[in-house]
């Protein structure tokens, strides 16, 4: 099945790498936006399947742009799986608590990332 | 697509090989099990259709000897048995799946199509090349949506060449692919073919050939062509996904070379007014991003002590360093400079790095499932290598000469004990023992097809980490077999603060068979500056040593709410009751007196890694 997901972050190369694992592994379709305002408008528009957001970003940071995605009823129900640097448990549990899917920390394996989502979105490979 | 039918029922024979060839599989068939031995052993098949119950030799037997002998063509079992416990049987013996007659033609088809998919690791249910589409359900083929009327062996060409993308096919692949074993197509036939094929697609309105010929070598699909955006990344065409996946993470480190200059030149210049004494806020908030995207990225490419190096730097940053700090961070970015510089080509590297990432799980003995176990593996981020018997194990682990590098972190293995007979059985048994007398020890996870008391004893004497009993999902297993990877020892990092230089040197060499990464620390007045910058997994610490004593330094540990946990093992060359009560009292995970011999060590230290964990 054809995937698209949606990636906001602001780094190019993270930007990149995501688009060559998923589309080159399985083959879903990455959309990239590069910062949280234009992340919330792209959800609106295309509907992901899902959204893999990074929390540190200049202007609008992740966790603002989670909370723009939950209060819009368009893009509420879409899953959010957050992309961090920060590895403590600690951290994860609480950017877990703030209403997203899971949290994949960087640096990732752009091999395996996509299988990773799958799981953690019970989607079948 | 050629499938082997071994069955002795005419009537299903009649119709399973009219409905196959509906769909355009070339089907061998033979009626008795010894036959069906020397068919798949002797020609190449897609998938096998094995009757339970057959003359000479029952598929069972045949399945199992198929396994037995590494033969790993899927396996679909046909058979009247209905019941679990059968399921179970047959699926231990090494089918790939069950079917219980009567069966349903269409299901049949689609369980081939399903199976067929998962091997190719091709997951689309449609065939595809840009707008040219093959529906292996429908056996349709369409370009732009309207369908193409192509015979039967020009449909099988298709559908051969796209399920193989990427490889080059002689003829002989050809005809052994697509005809049975008892045609002989000459290979003019065969390229006739390939000529209808073509011409067909061509009138269908297909821009351009996608066959190409590989003179002297046969023929293969040409690449997709890609869109504007991904051609700059994917430029090149390696032969397959993994090796197109280095290419373009090759592409994308040497497309941001000038970028990554830049930050560091950003980050030098900070440092540099820093030791002026003009360290503006401005310049100091650059360099913390620069130091903050360096290291998300270098990261991403295996690069991890440059990556760690970049987030010291951007901390030390954070922290608002004062004038006299600037050497330190000097020498951070002058570290991290030559961790750059020397991944100017990155490419060789980066496999490695990459699947050095993930831990390996040798699969052993139960070769029908594990390509269930090797998927689930994958999605957890283990790689696997599947060896069949235990012999074949014993050839691998010599061909490793003990660099304990490319051993596993975990085994798994499958014990028919109601099957196997007693020697082959012995046989397993040893070669857990085997993987428990390396050093490091290796986990063995058992599976076994019953859960018998003198089995589990069997299996705990000779070692075994883990005794599970069918019937278990992959998901089950891996999770187990994770819980196993983490106990092992490998790559925790160690700390050890002793004020003996001796010790010092010669305790890492004395540990380096298990694996562990090791920082020695003589100057315990360092102690929390290098325990921030190794974050390590466990700590061994000296009792008595100049400036501070251990027992100072674990009660320090215990009052931060991270390294509150931290296991802390103290080496003291006194045995007395009272330092020891000490050192437990301060936080002590464990009081060893030296002096301790290297595995006596290392095993308190694996036994609290696995606590911690």
């Amino acid at each position: 099945m054809n995937r698209r997901i949606l990636l906001i972050d602001d780094e190019e190369t993270i930007q990149e790498v995501v688009q060559v694992g998923i589309e080159i592994e399985v083959g879903w379709q990455v959309e990239i936006a590069s910062s949280g305002s234009e992340g919330i408008n792209l959800a609106q528009t295309q509907q992901p399947d899902a959204i893999l957001l990074d929390v540190m970003m200049p202007d609008m940071d992740g966790i603002s742009t989670l909370s723009n995605l939950k209060a819009n009823a368009k893009t509420r129900s879409i899953p959010v799986i957050f992309l961090t640097a920060k590895t403590q448990v600690a951290e994860k549990d609480r950017l877990q608590s703030l209403g997203v899917i899971d949290v994949i920390t960087k640096p990732f394996n752009s091999m395996t990332l996509a299988s990773q989502i799958a799981r953690i979105l019970h989607w079948e490979l | 697509m050629k499938i082997l039918l071994i069955e002795d029922d005419k009537t299903l024979i009649d119709l399973l090989t009219r409905t196959l060839a509906e769909r355009s599989y070339a089907v061998d068939v033979v009626t008795d099990g010894e036959q069906g031995w020397i068919y798949g052993s002797t020609y190449t098949y897609d998938l096998i259709l094995l009757d339970w119950s057959l003359p000479k030799l029952d598929g069972i037997s045949l399945c199992q000897r198929f396994r037995a002998r590494g033969y790993n063509t899927p396996i679909i079992l046909l058979t009247s048995r209905h019941g679990s416990q059968n399921k179970i049987r047959g699926l231990d013996a090494g089918a790939d799946d069950y079917i219980c007659k009567p069966f349903d033609v269409e299901e049949l088809a689609a369980r081939i199509r399903a199976l067929l998919r998962r091997l190719n690791c091709n997951f689309l249910p449609v065939l595809s090349w840009g707008d040219l589409q093959l529906d292996p359900c429908s056996c349709q083929v369409t370009y732009q949506g309207n369908i193409l009327s192509l015979a039967t062996k020009e449909y099988m060409l298709l559908e051969l060449f796209l399920r193989h993308r990427q490889e080059v096919l002689s003829i002989e692949d050809i005809i052994e692919s697509l005809w049975t074993s008892m045609e002989y197509p000459a290979e003019a036939t065969v390229r006739s073919h390939i000529r209808h094929l073509r011409e067909k697609l061509k009138s269908a309105g297909l821009p351009e050939d996608i066959i190409t010929t590989m003179r002297g070598q046969g023929y293969c699909l040409k690449p997709l062509p890609q869109a504007e955006t991904s051609e700059s990344i994917l430029a090149s065409e390696p032969a397959d996904k993994h090796s197109k996946h280095l290419a373009a993470l090759t592409l994308i480190w040497n497309k941001h070379r000038p970028k990554r200059q830049q930050q560091l030149t950003t980050i030098e210049q900070a440092i540099a007014a820093l030791q002026r004494g003009t360290l503006e806020l401005s310049d100091r908030l650059s360099a913390i991003v620069a130091a903050h995207s360096l290291a998300g990225n270098l990261g991403q490419f295996g690069l991890y002590r440059g990556s760690e190096l970049a987030r010291e730097l951007e901390e030390l940053l954070q922290n608002n360093p004062n004038r006299e700090q600037w050497q330190k961070l000097s020498l951070k970015l002058t570290a991290l400079n030559e961790e750059i510089a020397n991944e100017r080509n990155i490419s060789p590297q980066l496999d490695q790095k990459l699947a050095a990432d993930s831990p390996l799980l040798l699969i052993v003995g139960d070769v029908n499932s594990s390509s269930q176990i090797t998927q689930e593996a994958k999605i957890q981020g283990i790689r696997t290598k599947t060896l069949p018997t235990s012999e074949t194990v014993k050839i691998w682990l010599e061909q490793q000469q003990d660099r304990y590098e490319n051993l596993p972190q975990a085994v798994l293995l499958t014990i028919s004990f109601t099957n196997l007979e007693s020697d082959l059985r012995q046989e397993y048994l040893a070669l857990i023992a085997e993987f428990k007398l390396l050093e490091p020890s290796i986990p063995v996870i058992v599976i076994a097809d019953r859960d018998r008391f003198g089995d589990r004893l069997q299996v705990a004497r000779h070692g075994g980490s883990f005794y599970l009993t069918q019937p278990l999902t992959p998901s089950q297993i891996i999770a187990v077999c994770q819980q196993a990877i983490q106990r092992s020892s490998r790559c925790k990092k160690i700390m050890i603060v002793d004020d003996d230089t001796e010790l010092l040197q010669v305790l890492p060499s004395l540990l380096q068979p298990w694996g562990f990464q090791l920082t020695t620390l003589q100057d315990p007045r360092q102690f929390w500056e290098v325990l921030q910058a190794v974050n390590p997994d466990l700590i061994l610490l000296d009792i008595e040593m100049p400036h501070l004593s251990g027992i100072e330094l674990c009660k320090v540990l215990r009052t931060h709410p991270y390294w509150c946990k931290l296991p802390v093992l103290f080496l003291s060359i006194h045995n007395d009751r009272h330092i020891s009560s000490d050192a437990f009292a301060s936080g002590a995970s464990d009081f060893i007196c030296k002096p301790a011999t290297a595995r006596q060590l290392a095993h308190r230290i694996i036994n609290h890694l696995a606590r911690s964990t």
